[in-house]
């Protein structure tokens, strides 16, 4: 116990680089005929390894990488068996230069999205549903609100999942069915709307197609609010700024008798709680 | 600088052989290996035809790579090491005049605190219960890996001396390390 065998000591000084060069020869020698040994001289690389961490680093001569290179081709073809595609990552980690790929297309996807924003909306309704056309413009110009706070659900959450290759699985599954919309809202921004629209839908394969009936009915659905939002802005604005040429069935006075508020006796159908609690007090 | 889950990950791209992540690779990791190389054989000139070995080694026998055994960049350094104390031990062609050798350091730079691993810090500390002067001796083996010929004229020490403190030394560490 109180000395290292003759084996582990050769180890040892190989890994720690002190042996002469014969006795290195002789190790050497070891270390491809004798399994024990390479284990050896692996454990004691392993306990020394991270030496290396207290070592300045020093940039090598460019030249370095050109002879690498150089002499790559040769290797290349007595080892290199097949071209396959990039290995999933073995450990959990991020990789970089695919996300860094996927991260300047999304950039890039994001910004057609949203400067195209209001036209694919339009283009997805015609294509999916006879809505009027002047909805879009509308929403947009009365009220930029609620456009904003509408829109986006649809719109920003397949983003992230365009970068499918990273190992993103929360993401993914959460949002599945909105997948492959910046095909969909690139598209119309690149030529005219309709006439992309079309031909792609006859291209793209059927699952696409379904999504893409989803996402104009999640369109539709947005705008469809929007369009009470407006409403209820109309009217709050006719209140305030012209209040004589709101129909009496609009006066604020008459919906809240509708509504049951000033008769306490009717409780009104839809919403009893909110005007009851209020005239308690 | 790369983390080790990116360079175990371009290593395992290279295993397929794709020259595009060796490339990345090279880029990520040269300049610690370079580092190492370079003060074991503390000329340019050896220690880019070392260079130029070790990534073509690595570029072969990348598939070998553990992750579960070691860190990507040290099983990286291993490789470079084991080449440039071959090359160092072995016949060194003449230096040209414009390649002076590169004077040397004793000691190891200093590692910032983030870049400490666990594995490190337990070295450490086993390096640091030897005696003053075998720590000295350990760690200018290790980082110049001078024969002993070289390490008893630099420390004034009779090689048999050498040899049994050195061994000595290796067996604590040893122990140390399993305790």
């Amino acid at each position: 116990m109180s000395e290292l065998d003759y084996m582990d000591a050769l180890a040892a000084e190989y890994v720690l680089g002190t042996l002469d060069a014969e006795e290195r020869a002789r190790a050497r020698t070891l270390l491809e005929a004798d399994e024990t040994f390479a284990a050896k001289v692996e454990l004691w690389e392993r306990r020394f390894g991270d030496l290396h961490l207290m070592v300045e680093p020093v940039e090598p001569d460019s030249g370095v990488w050109a002879r690498i290179k150089g002499k790559m081709p040769e290797v290349e073809q007595g080892v290199r068996t097949t071209e396959l595609p990039m290995p999933p990552a073995p450990l959990p980690t991020t990789a970089e230069p695919p996300s860094l790929d996927a991260i300047e297309a999304v950039i890039s996807e994001t910004a057609t999205t949203l400067t195209s924003e209001a036209t694919s909306a339009a283009a997805t309704l015609q294509s999916e549903a006879p809505t009027p056309e002047v909805m879009p413009t509308t929403v947009s110009e009365a009220i930029p609100g609620p456009e904003a706070t509408l829109a986006p659900p649809s719109e920003s959450k397949p983003v992230p999942i365009s970068e499918a290759p990273l190992p993103l699985d929360a993401t993914r599954t959460s949002a599945v069915e909105a997948m492959p919309t910046p095909p969909v809202a690139v598209a119309p921004a690149v030529a005219s709307p309709q006439a992309v629209g079309e031909t792609q839908a006859q291209a793209v394969e059927p699952a696409l197609l379904r999504v893409r009936r989803q996402l104009g009915r999640w369109r539709a659905f947005a705008i469809l609010m929007t369009l009470v939002v407006v409403a209820v802005a109309a009217l709050l604005a006719a209140w305030r700024f012209a209040p004589d040429r709101v129909p009496p069935m609009l006066q604020p006075l008459e919906l809240m008798r509708q509504a049951g508020v000033p008769l306490p006796a009717m409780p009104a159908p839809r919403r009893p709680a909110p005007p009851e609690s209020r005239f308690d007090e | 600088m790369s983390t080790p889950g990116e360079i175990t990950w371009l290593l395992a791209a290279v295993a397929k052989g794709d020259a595009v992540a060796f490339e990345r690779l090279y880029g990520a990791t040269c300049a610690k290996v370079y580092g190492v190389v370079l003060r074991i054989l503390r000329r340019h000139d050896l220690a880019a035809d070392v260079m130029e070995q070790a990534y073509l080694q690595i570029w072969r026998d990348a598939g070998e790579y553990d992750a579960t055994r070691a860190s990507p960049l040290a099983w990286m350094v291993a490789i470079a090491r084991r080449l440039a104390i071959d090359a160092a031990r072995g016949p060194q062609p003449p230096a040209a005049d414009s390649e002076a050798e590169i004077t040397e350091a004793d000691g190891p730079g200093s590692v910032p605190r983030h870049e400490l691993t666990d594995g490190l810090k337990q070295l450490l500390t086993c390096i640091g219960r030897l005696e003053p002067d075998r720590q000295r001796m350990l760690l200018l083996a290790y980082y110049g890996a001078f024969g002993r010929e070289q390490l008893s004229a630099k420390l004034d020490m009779p090689v048999d001396l050498l040899r049994a403190s050195l061994r000595r030394s290796l067996l604590e560490i040893e122990q140390c390390l399993k305790s």
